[in-house]
Protein backbone atom coordinates (compact mmCIF):
# COMPACT_ATOMS: atom_id res chain seq x y z
CA UNK A 1 0.00 0.00 0.00
CA UNK A 2 1.34 3.38 -0.83
CA UNK A 3 2.16 5.66 2.18
CA UNK A 4 1.20 8.37 0.41
CA UNK A 5 -2.53 7.82 0.25
CA UNK A 6 -4.39 8.56 3.44
CA UNK A 7 -4.55 5.24 5.52
CA UNK A 8 -7.60 4.50 7.73
CA UNK A 9 -6.60 1.81 9.94
CA UNK A 10 -9.40 -0.63 11.19
CA UNK A 11 -8.61 -1.87 14.92
CA UNK A 12 -8.84 -5.18 16.29
CA UNK A 13 -8.53 -5.24 20.31
CA UNK A 14 -6.51 -7.75 21.62
CA UNK A 15 -7.42 -9.44 24.44
CA UNK A 16 -5.73 -12.61 25.86
CA UNK A 17 -6.12 -15.44 23.29
CA UNK A 18 -6.20 -13.13 20.28
CA UNK A 19 -2.68 -12.08 22.04
CA UNK A 20 -1.73 -15.73 22.56
CA UNK A 21 -2.59 -16.35 19.00
CA UNK A 22 -0.64 -13.56 17.91
CA UNK A 23 2.74 -14.88 19.68
CA UNK A 24 2.48 -17.96 18.04
CA UNK A 25 2.29 -16.15 14.79
CA UNK A 26 5.32 -14.20 15.25
CA UNK A 27 3.57 -11.13 15.30
CA UNK A 28 3.32 -10.03 19.43
CA UNK A 29 5.26 -7.12 18.09
CA UNK A 30 2.38 -5.90 15.79
CA UNK A 31 0.41 -5.06 18.75
CA UNK A 32 0.15 -1.89 20.66
CA UNK A 33 -0.60 -1.11 23.85
CA UNK A 34 -3.58 1.95 23.86
CA UNK A 35 -5.37 2.00 26.75
CA UNK A 36 -4.30 0.45 30.59
CA UNK A 37 -2.50 -2.21 28.96
CA UNK A 38 -5.15 -3.10 26.48
CA UNK A 39 -3.80 -3.76 23.14
CA UNK A 40 -5.00 -3.24 19.52
CA UNK A 41 -3.77 -4.47 15.41
CA UNK A 42 -4.18 -2.14 13.19
CA UNK A 43 -4.86 -2.87 9.77
CA UNK A 44 -4.70 -0.34 6.62
CA UNK A 45 -7.17 0.62 4.26
CA UNK A 46 -6.72 3.06 1.39
CA UNK A 47 -9.86 5.50 0.44
CA UNK A 48 -10.95 2.78 -2.20
CA UNK A 49 -11.06 -0.18 0.20
CA UNK A 50 -12.43 2.11 2.84
CA UNK A 51 -15.28 2.82 0.51
CA UNK A 52 -15.72 -0.65 -0.78
CA UNK A 53 -16.04 -1.76 3.07
CA UNK A 54 -18.43 1.21 3.68
CA UNK A 55 -20.66 0.30 0.95
CA UNK A 56 -20.56 -3.66 1.78
CA UNK A 57 -21.60 -2.73 5.59
CA UNK A 58 -23.75 0.03 5.91
CA UNK A 59 -23.71 -0.41 9.82
CA UNK A 60 -19.55 0.79 9.52
CA UNK A 61 -18.33 4.62 9.72
CA UNK A 62 -15.24 6.27 8.96
CA UNK A 63 -14.40 8.87 11.85
CA UNK A 64 -13.11 11.25 10.15
CA UNK A 65 -13.02 13.76 12.48
CA UNK A 66 -11.13 12.31 15.27
CA UNK A 67 -9.17 8.92 14.37
CA UNK A 68 -9.91 8.44 11.02
CA UNK A 69 -10.86 4.96 11.55
CA UNK A 70 -13.10 2.35 10.24
CA UNK A 71 -15.25 1.82 13.12
CA UNK A 72 -18.46 -0.34 13.77
CA UNK A 73 -17.83 -3.37 11.49
CA UNK A 74 -19.92 -6.21 12.14
CA UNK A 75 -17.87 -8.46 14.64
CA UNK A 76 -17.50 -11.35 12.60
CA UNK A 77 -15.89 -9.45 9.80
CA UNK A 78 -13.57 -8.87 12.88
CA UNK A 79 -12.78 -12.09 13.41
CA UNK A 80 -12.04 -12.72 9.64
CA UNK A 81 -9.51 -10.34 9.67
CA UNK A 82 -7.98 -11.19 12.37
CA UNK A 83 -7.79 -15.16 11.01
CA UNK A 84 -6.21 -13.80 7.72
CA UNK A 85 -3.55 -11.37 9.41
CA UNK A 86 -2.58 -15.22 11.58
CA UNK A 87 -2.96 -17.01 8.28
CA UNK A 88 -0.65 -14.21 6.04
CA UNK A 89 1.26 -12.97 9.23
CA UNK A 90 1.02 -9.96 8.07
CA UNK A 91 -1.29 -6.65 8.54
CA UNK A 92 -1.40 -5.71 5.06
CA UNK A 93 -4.54 -7.75 4.23
CA UNK A 94 -7.59 -6.39 3.47
CA UNK A 95 -6.86 -6.51 -0.32
CA UNK A 96 -7.36 -10.55 0.51
CA UNK A 97 -10.02 -9.88 2.63
CA UNK A 98 -11.77 -7.84 -0.05
CA UNK A 99 -11.12 -9.76 -2.73
CA UNK A 100 -12.79 -12.61 -0.87
CA UNK A 101 -16.01 -10.59 -1.24
CA UNK A 102 -15.72 -10.36 -4.62
CA UNK A 103 -15.90 -6.70 -4.64
CA UNK A 104 -12.54 -5.53 -4.78
CA UNK A 105 -9.33 -5.31 -6.94
CA UNK A 106 -6.87 -8.12 -6.72
CA UNK A 107 -4.01 -8.05 -3.70
CA UNK A 108 -0.52 -6.43 -4.47
CA UNK B 1 -44.96 20.24 46.28
CA UNK B 2 -42.13 18.32 47.90
CA UNK B 3 -39.80 21.44 49.21
CA UNK B 4 -36.71 21.06 48.20
CA UNK B 5 -33.24 23.20 48.55
CA UNK B 6 -34.05 24.44 44.83
CA UNK B 7 -37.69 25.83 43.78
CA UNK B 8 -38.39 24.45 40.13
CA UNK B 9 -37.36 26.96 36.96
CA UNK B 10 -39.53 29.92 37.36
CA UNK B 11 -40.59 29.40 41.19
CA UNK B 12 -43.84 26.55 40.30
CA UNK B 13 -43.32 22.87 38.41
CA UNK B 14 -45.55 23.54 35.22
CA UNK B 15 -48.13 20.30 35.58
CA UNK B 16 -50.29 20.54 32.42
CA UNK B 17 -51.98 16.80 32.25
CA UNK B 18 -55.83 17.00 32.56
CA UNK B 19 -57.54 14.67 34.90
CA UNK B 20 -59.21 11.72 32.72
CA UNK B 21 -62.55 12.84 33.47
CA UNK B 22 -61.67 16.36 31.71
CA UNK B 23 -59.91 14.91 29.09
CA UNK B 24 -62.60 13.14 27.64
CA UNK B 25 -64.72 15.98 26.99
CA UNK B 26 -62.37 18.64 25.52
CA UNK B 27 -61.53 16.95 22.63
CA UNK B 28 -64.62 16.62 20.93
CA UNK B 29 -65.04 18.98 17.55
CA UNK B 30 -61.00 20.03 17.55
CA UNK B 31 -59.59 19.59 14.28
CA UNK B 32 -57.12 16.82 14.96
CA UNK B 33 -53.15 17.23 13.74
CA UNK B 34 -51.15 14.36 13.84
CA UNK B 35 -47.33 14.91 15.28
CA UNK B 36 -43.84 13.17 15.36
CA UNK B 37 -42.18 12.10 17.65
CA UNK B 38 -39.81 14.49 18.10
CA UNK B 39 -43.05 16.86 18.91
CA UNK B 40 -44.91 14.04 21.12
CA UNK B 41 -41.52 13.93 23.65
CA UNK B 42 -41.80 17.52 23.97
CA UNK B 43 -45.20 17.58 24.70
CA UNK B 44 -44.32 15.30 27.85
CA UNK B 45 -41.66 17.80 28.66
CA UNK B 46 -43.98 20.79 29.18
CA UNK B 47 -46.92 18.81 30.50
CA UNK B 48 -45.18 17.14 33.42
CA UNK B 49 -42.64 20.58 34.36
CA UNK B 50 -39.45 19.03 33.06
CA UNK B 51 -39.34 22.33 31.01
CA UNK B 52 -41.01 24.29 33.36
CA UNK B 53 -41.57 27.35 33.17
CA UNK B 54 -43.03 26.83 29.64
CA UNK B 55 -46.50 25.83 29.53
CA UNK B 56 -46.77 25.56 25.95
CA UNK B 57 -44.63 25.82 22.17
CA UNK B 58 -43.35 29.40 22.18
CA UNK B 59 -44.50 32.45 20.63
CA UNK B 60 -42.74 34.89 18.33
CA UNK B 61 -41.84 36.76 21.25
CA UNK B 62 -40.24 34.27 23.49
CA UNK B 63 -38.51 33.08 20.65
CA UNK B 64 -36.73 35.92 19.66
CA UNK B 65 -35.90 36.72 23.42
CA UNK B 66 -34.47 32.80 23.36
CA UNK B 67 -32.94 32.81 20.72
CA UNK B 68 -31.10 36.64 21.03
CA UNK B 69 -30.44 36.47 25.19
CA UNK B 70 -30.51 32.86 26.39
CA UNK B 71 -34.06 34.46 27.94
CA UNK B 72 -37.74 33.94 27.72
CA UNK B 73 -39.77 37.40 27.21
CA UNK B 74 -39.83 37.65 31.35
CA UNK B 75 -36.48 37.29 31.92
CA UNK B 76 -36.13 33.15 32.76
CA UNK B 77 -32.79 31.93 31.68
CA UNK B 78 -33.91 29.57 28.31
CA UNK B 79 -31.84 28.44 26.08
CA UNK B 80 -33.60 26.01 23.37
CA UNK B 81 -36.23 27.20 21.52
CA UNK B 82 -39.76 24.89 22.09
CA UNK B 83 -41.35 25.20 18.66
CA UNK B 84 -43.76 23.43 16.88
CA UNK B 85 -43.83 24.08 13.47
CA UNK B 86 -46.73 23.14 10.53
CA UNK B 87 -46.93 24.20 6.86
CA UNK B 88 -48.92 26.63 5.59
CA UNK B 89 -51.05 23.96 4.15
CA UNK B 90 -51.75 22.33 7.35
CA UNK B 91 -52.67 25.49 8.96
CA UNK B 92 -55.61 26.08 6.20
CA UNK B 93 -56.53 22.46 6.39
CA UNK B 94 -57.08 22.07 10.35
CA UNK B 95 -58.04 25.67 10.78
CA UNK B 96 -55.16 26.71 13.06
CA UNK B 97 -55.68 29.86 14.40
CA UNK B 98 -55.19 32.12 17.12
CA UNK B 99 -57.80 31.45 19.80
CA UNK B 100 -58.47 28.30 18.66
CA UNK B 101 -57.86 25.05 20.01
CA UNK B 102 -56.80 21.95 17.88
CA UNK B 103 -55.95 18.22 19.48
CA UNK B 104 -53.08 16.99 18.61
CA UNK B 105 -52.75 12.65 17.81
CA UNK B 106 -49.70 10.67 18.39
CA UNK B 107 -49.91 7.08 17.44
CA UNK B 108 -53.05 7.15 16.18
CA UNK B 109 -54.84 8.38 19.31
CA UNK B 110 -55.98 12.09 21.18
CA UNK B 111 -52.82 12.83 23.05
CA UNK B 112 -52.49 16.48 23.40
CA UNK B 113 -54.75 19.81 23.05
CA UNK B 114 -52.72 22.59 21.94
CA UNK B 115 -54.09 26.36 22.87
CA UNK B 116 -53.20 28.51 20.05
CA UNK B 117 -52.14 31.36 21.01
CA UNK B 118 -49.86 32.73 17.88
CA UNK B 119 -48.94 31.42 14.17
CA UNK B 120 -46.07 33.21 12.93
CA UNK B 121 -43.19 33.09 10.17
CA UNK B 122 -39.90 32.48 10.62
CA UNK B 123 -36.39 32.69 9.24
CA UNK B 124 -34.52 28.89 9.70
CA UNK B 125 -31.43 30.22 8.47
CA UNK B 126 -31.14 33.17 11.67
CA UNK B 127 -32.68 30.64 13.89
CA UNK B 128 -30.06 27.83 13.15
CA UNK B 129 -27.08 30.43 13.46
CA UNK B 130 -28.28 32.41 17.00
CA UNK B 131 -29.22 28.51 18.22
CA UNK B 132 -26.36 26.76 16.97
CA UNK B 133 -23.77 29.54 16.04
CA UNK B 134 -23.54 28.06 12.36
CA UNK B 135 -25.67 27.50 9.44
CA UNK B 136 -23.75 24.49 7.87
CA UNK B 137 -26.08 21.93 7.58
CA UNK B 138 -23.98 19.00 8.48
CA UNK B 139 -24.34 20.16 12.01
CA UNK B 140 -27.00 17.30 13.50
CA UNK B 141 -29.17 20.75 15.36
CA UNK B 142 -28.71 22.98 12.19
CA UNK B 143 -30.18 20.06 9.99
CA UNK B 144 -33.18 19.91 12.56
CA UNK B 145 -33.99 23.33 11.89
CA UNK B 146 -33.80 23.31 8.34
CA UNK B 147 -36.51 20.22 8.31
CA UNK B 148 -38.88 22.23 9.82
CA UNK B 149 -42.24 23.55 8.35
CA UNK B 150 -42.50 26.98 7.61
CA UNK B 151 -44.43 28.53 10.08
CA UNK B 152 -44.67 27.92 14.14
CA UNK B 153 -47.49 27.97 16.32
CA UNK B 154 -47.00 28.92 19.76
CA UNK B 155 -49.53 28.07 22.16
CA UNK B 156 -50.17 26.11 25.80
CA UNK B 157 -49.94 22.31 25.66
CA UNK B 158 -52.39 19.64 28.02
CA UNK B 159 -51.34 16.44 28.07
CA UNK B 160 -54.77 14.30 27.40
CA UNK B 161 -53.65 11.17 29.44
CA UNK B 162 -50.52 9.68 31.10
CA UNK B 163 -47.91 7.77 29.49
CA UNK B 164 -47.01 3.81 29.46
CA UNK B 165 -43.01 3.44 29.96
CA UNK B 166 -42.09 0.22 28.95
CA UNK B 167 -39.63 -2.49 30.03
CA UNK B 168 -36.65 -1.95 30.55
CA UNK B 169 -37.22 1.85 31.04
CA UNK B 170 -40.48 1.79 33.73
CA UNK B 171 -38.32 2.00 36.79
CA UNK B 172 -36.43 4.91 35.15
CA UNK B 173 -38.96 7.00 34.61
CA UNK B 174 -39.85 9.71 36.73
CA UNK B 175 -41.78 12.73 36.22
CA UNK B 176 -40.11 15.78 37.89
CA UNK B 177 -43.00 15.54 40.46
CA UNK B 178 -42.24 11.66 41.25
CA UNK B 179 -38.58 12.59 41.31
CA UNK B 180 -38.60 15.27 43.88
CA UNK B 181 -40.57 13.28 45.78
CA UNK B 182 -37.96 10.40 45.47
CA UNK B 183 -34.75 12.71 46.09
CA UNK B 184 -36.95 13.70 49.29
CA UNK B 185 -37.47 10.47 50.66
CA UNK B 186 -34.13 9.64 50.24
CA UNK B 187 -33.19 12.68 52.51
CA UNK B 188 -31.11 13.86 49.67
CA UNK B 189 -30.55 17.75 49.91
CA UNK B 190 -27.84 17.98 47.47
CA UNK B 191 -28.04 16.28 44.13
CA UNK B 192 -25.80 16.46 41.67
CA UNK B 193 -26.61 15.57 37.96
CA UNK B 194 -24.92 13.51 35.43
CA UNK B 195 -26.15 13.93 31.95
CA UNK B 196 -25.54 10.93 29.82
CA UNK B 197 -25.98 9.26 26.25
CA UNK B 198 -23.06 6.97 26.60
CA UNK B 199 -22.41 3.22 28.39
CA UNK B 200 -20.09 4.78 31.41
CA UNK B 201 -16.34 3.38 31.56
CA UNK B 202 -14.10 4.30 34.41
CA UNK B 203 -13.45 7.55 32.92
CA UNK B 204 -17.53 8.72 33.59
CA UNK B 205 -16.99 6.85 36.89
CA UNK B 206 -14.63 9.41 38.04
CA UNK B 207 -16.50 12.43 36.31
CA UNK B 208 -19.37 11.91 38.70
CA UNK B 209 -17.14 10.10 41.52
CA UNK B 210 -15.18 13.41 41.42
CA UNK B 211 -18.83 15.90 40.76
CA UNK B 212 -19.89 14.10 44.03
CA UNK B 213 -17.33 15.24 45.78
CA UNK B 214 -17.13 18.79 44.44
CA UNK B 215 -20.79 19.54 45.39
CA UNK B 216 -20.49 17.77 48.72
CA UNK B 217 -23.27 16.01 46.99
CA UNK B 218 -25.82 13.50 49.32
CA UNK B 219 -27.08 11.63 45.68
CA UNK B 220 -25.82 11.29 42.13
CA UNK B 221 -28.40 11.65 39.76
CA UNK B 222 -27.70 9.67 36.15
CA UNK B 223 -30.41 10.96 34.10
CA UNK B 224 -29.87 9.10 30.37
CA UNK B 225 -30.96 11.34 27.46
CA UNK B 226 -33.50 9.00 25.59
CA UNK B 227 -34.31 10.24 22.17
CA UNK B 228 -34.25 9.99 18.44
CA UNK B 229 -31.37 8.00 17.63
CA UNK B 230 -28.69 7.79 15.20
CA UNK B 231 -26.88 5.03 13.51
CA UNK B 232 -23.92 4.06 15.56
CA UNK B 233 -25.43 5.58 18.91
CA UNK B 234 -25.59 3.31 21.75
CA UNK B 235 -28.81 1.66 22.08
CA UNK B 236 -30.99 2.61 24.80
CA UNK B 237 -31.28 0.00 26.60
CA UNK B 238 -27.59 -0.60 27.23
CA UNK B 239 -27.08 3.50 28.48
CA UNK B 240 -29.86 2.93 31.19
CA UNK B 241 -28.73 -0.72 32.42
CA UNK B 242 -25.38 -0.27 32.59
CA UNK B 243 -25.79 3.34 34.26
CA UNK B 244 -27.89 1.21 36.78
CA UNK B 245 -25.79 -2.04 36.79
CA UNK B 246 -22.97 0.30 38.44
CA UNK B 247 -25.03 0.74 41.31
CA UNK B 248 -25.86 -2.40 41.43
CA UNK B 249 -22.68 -4.00 41.84
CA UNK B 250 -21.08 -1.73 44.08
CA UNK B 251 -18.95 0.82 42.66
CA UNK B 252 -21.60 3.46 44.06
CA UNK B 253 -23.36 3.24 47.10
CA UNK B 254 -27.44 2.18 46.56
CA UNK B 255 -28.21 4.93 48.80
CA UNK B 256 -25.83 7.94 46.92
CA UNK B 257 -27.27 6.81 43.01
CA UNK B 258 -30.10 7.15 40.82
CA UNK B 259 -30.67 6.28 37.50
CA UNK B 260 -33.89 7.77 35.49
CA UNK B 261 -34.59 9.20 31.76
CA UNK B 262 -35.02 11.78 29.88
CA UNK B 263 -36.93 11.99 26.78
CA UNK B 264 -35.43 14.49 24.85
CA UNK B 265 -33.94 14.67 20.92
CA UNK B 266 -30.39 15.95 21.20
CA UNK B 267 -29.43 19.37 19.47
CA UNK B 268 -26.04 18.87 19.97
CA UNK B 269 -25.97 23.15 20.71
CA UNK B 270 -22.96 22.57 22.96
CA UNK B 271 -22.93 25.60 25.59
CA UNK B 272 -26.76 26.59 24.80
CA UNK B 273 -27.74 22.66 25.68
CA UNK B 274 -26.06 22.36 28.35
CA UNK B 275 -27.95 25.58 29.68
CA UNK B 276 -31.21 23.47 28.75
CA UNK B 277 -29.60 20.41 30.86
CA UNK B 278 -29.35 22.50 33.93
CA UNK B 279 -32.64 23.72 33.64
CA UNK B 280 -34.14 20.38 33.11
CA UNK B 281 -32.17 19.13 36.17
CA UNK B 282 -33.13 21.82 38.35
CA UNK B 283 -36.60 20.84 37.41
CA UNK B 284 -35.92 17.17 38.86
CA UNK B 285 -34.92 18.34 42.02
CA UNK B 286 -31.06 18.41 41.26
CA UNK B 287 -28.89 21.04 42.85
CA UNK B 288 -25.91 20.98 40.48
CA UNK B 289 -25.02 19.49 37.64
CA UNK B 290 -21.76 18.32 36.10
CA UNK B 291 -20.48 19.55 32.82
CA UNK B 292 -17.16 17.74 31.22
CA UNK B 293 -15.47 18.19 28.23
CA UNK B 294 -17.45 18.89 24.95
CA UNK B 295 -20.98 18.98 26.94
CA UNK B 296 -23.89 18.54 24.22
CA UNK B 297 -20.79 19.12 21.11
CA UNK B 298 -20.57 17.92 17.99
CA UNK B 299 -17.55 18.07 15.47
CA UNK B 300 -15.57 21.05 15.84
CA UNK B 301 -18.27 23.56 16.03
CA UNK B 302 -18.06 24.29 20.08
CA UNK B 303 -14.47 24.87 21.66
CA UNK B 304 -14.08 21.68 24.49
CA UNK B 305 -15.12 23.92 27.02
CA UNK B 306 -17.37 26.34 25.67
CA UNK B 307 -20.33 24.93 28.03
CA UNK B 308 -17.92 25.59 31.11
CA UNK B 309 -17.94 29.08 29.90
CA UNK B 310 -21.22 29.89 28.69
CA UNK B 311 -22.41 29.73 33.02
CA UNK B 312 -20.09 33.22 33.54
CA UNK B 313 -23.19 34.63 31.76
CA UNK B 314 -25.92 33.37 33.64
CA UNK B 315 -25.61 34.19 37.71
CA UNK B 316 -29.17 33.77 37.89
CA UNK B 317 -29.57 30.20 36.25
CA UNK B 318 -30.68 28.83 39.67
CA UNK B 319 -28.44 25.52 39.78
CA UNK B 320 -24.85 25.26 40.29
CA UNK B 321 -22.76 23.81 37.65
CA UNK B 322 -19.65 21.82 38.36
CA UNK B 323 -17.26 21.90 35.64
CA UNK B 324 -14.72 19.20 35.21
CA UNK B 325 -11.65 18.64 33.50
CA UNK B 326 -10.98 15.28 31.69
CA UNK B 327 -10.26 12.25 33.30
CA UNK B 328 -7.59 9.28 31.89
CA UNK B 329 -5.66 6.41 32.86
CA UNK B 330 -2.22 7.21 33.86
CA UNK B 331 0.26 4.76 33.28
CA UNK B 332 2.64 6.07 36.19
CA UNK B 333 -0.45 6.62 38.38
CA UNK B 334 -1.59 3.34 37.47
CA UNK B 335 -4.83 4.17 37.80
CA UNK B 336 -7.69 7.02 36.49
CA UNK B 337 -6.23 10.17 37.14
CA UNK B 338 -7.67 13.77 36.71
CA UNK B 339 -5.59 16.44 34.59
CA UNK B 340 -6.40 18.49 37.37
CA UNK B 341 -4.60 16.62 39.63
CA UNK B 342 -2.28 14.28 37.69
CA UNK B 343 1.65 15.58 36.82
CA UNK B 344 1.80 12.88 34.04
CA UNK B 345 -0.40 14.57 31.10
CA UNK B 346 2.19 13.11 28.47
CA UNK B 347 1.61 10.25 29.35
CA UNK B 348 -2.11 10.36 29.93
CA UNK B 349 -3.87 7.66 27.88
CA UNK B 350 -7.64 8.65 27.02
CA UNK B 351 -10.77 7.45 26.95
CA UNK B 352 -12.01 8.22 23.60
CA UNK B 353 -15.44 7.51 22.77
CA UNK B 354 -14.46 6.00 19.30
CA UNK B 355 -12.08 4.16 20.93
CA UNK B 356 -14.64 2.29 23.91
CA UNK B 357 -17.14 1.76 20.92
CA UNK B 358 -14.41 -0.27 19.08
CA UNK B 359 -13.82 -2.52 22.53
CA UNK B 360 -17.21 -3.26 22.57
CA UNK B 361 -18.40 -3.55 18.73
CA UNK B 362 -15.10 -6.36 18.75
CA UNK B 363 -16.71 -7.89 21.79
CA UNK B 364 -13.36 -7.52 23.85
CA UNK B 365 -14.14 -7.25 27.82
CA UNK B 366 -11.34 -4.58 28.58
CA UNK B 367 -9.40 -4.54 31.43
CA UNK B 368 -11.69 -3.36 34.81
CA UNK B 369 -9.75 -0.53 35.13
CA UNK B 370 -11.24 0.94 32.28
CA UNK B 371 -14.32 -0.43 31.88
CA UNK B 372 -16.32 -2.57 35.00
CA UNK B 373 -16.62 -6.07 33.60
CA UNK B 374 -20.43 -6.45 34.89
CA UNK B 375 -20.76 -3.11 32.78
CA UNK B 376 -19.46 -5.23 29.90
CA UNK B 377 -21.19 -8.44 30.75
CA UNK B 378 -24.64 -6.00 30.78
CA UNK B 379 -23.75 -3.97 27.77
CA UNK B 380 -23.46 -7.45 26.19
CA UNK B 381 -26.85 -9.16 27.25
CA UNK B 382 -28.39 -5.33 25.79
CA UNK B 383 -26.35 -6.20 22.79
CA UNK B 384 -28.29 -9.97 22.43
CA UNK B 385 -31.17 -8.71 24.12
CA UNK B 386 -32.62 -5.30 22.83
CA UNK B 387 -29.94 -4.73 20.11
CA UNK B 388 -30.40 -7.42 17.73
CA UNK B 389 -26.88 -8.38 18.86
CA UNK B 390 -25.37 -4.56 19.12
CA UNK B 391 -24.94 -2.78 21.50
CA UNK B 392 -24.89 -0.24 18.70
CA UNK B 393 -27.79 1.43 16.57
CA UNK B 394 -28.45 0.04 13.38
CA UNK B 395 -31.32 -0.16 11.08
CA UNK B 396 -33.33 -3.00 12.53
CA UNK B 397 -33.61 -1.62 15.79
CA UNK B 398 -34.28 1.55 14.27
CA UNK B 399 -37.23 0.17 12.71
CA UNK B 400 -38.22 -3.25 15.29
CA UNK B 401 -37.30 -1.90 18.63
CA UNK B 402 -39.60 -2.04 21.37
CA UNK B 403 -41.32 1.83 21.57
CA UNK B 404 -40.01 3.38 24.83
CA UNK B 405 -43.30 4.08 26.04
CA UNK B 406 -46.97 4.25 24.80
CA UNK B 407 -50.44 6.04 25.11
CA UNK B 408 -52.46 4.52 28.19
CA UNK B 409 -55.40 2.80 27.01
CA UNK B 410 -57.71 4.61 29.21
CA UNK B 411 -60.54 6.26 26.58
CA UNK B 412 -60.68 9.28 25.27
CA UNK B 413 -63.26 10.25 22.85
CA UNK B 414 -62.04 10.44 19.30
CA UNK B 415 -62.93 13.94 17.61
CA UNK B 416 -65.52 13.32 15.10
CA UNK B 417 -64.47 13.33 11.50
Amino acid sequence: MSTNRPVYPINIWINEERETRLREAGLAATAREVLAGLKVISIPADDQQKDVLLDRFPAAKCDTATTNTIELLPREVKEQLFTLVLERRSLDILGHFLLSLGKQRPPP
Amino acid sequence: MVDNSLSPHGGKLVERVLPPAQAAHVTHGLPAIPIRDQIARECLGIAYGFFSPLEGFLGAADLRSVTAEMRLANGYVWSMPIVFDLAEEEIKRFGVKEGKTVLLLYQDQPYATLEVEEVYSYDKEALARQVYGTSDERHPGVRRTYSYKDRFVGGKVNLLRPLVVHPPFTPFWYTPRELRAEIARRGWKRVVAHQTRNVPHTGHEWLMKGAYFAANADGILVSAVIGEKRPGDYIDEAIVLAHDRLRETGYFRPEIHLTSILLWDMRYAGPREAVFHALVRKNLGCTHHMFGRDHAGVGTYYSPYAAHEVFAQLPDLGIQPVLAREWYYCPLCAGIASEELCGHKEQAQQFSGTLIRGILQDGVKPTRLIFRPEVFDVVMECAERYGFGSAFVAERYLRDRNPVFSLASKEVSRPSP
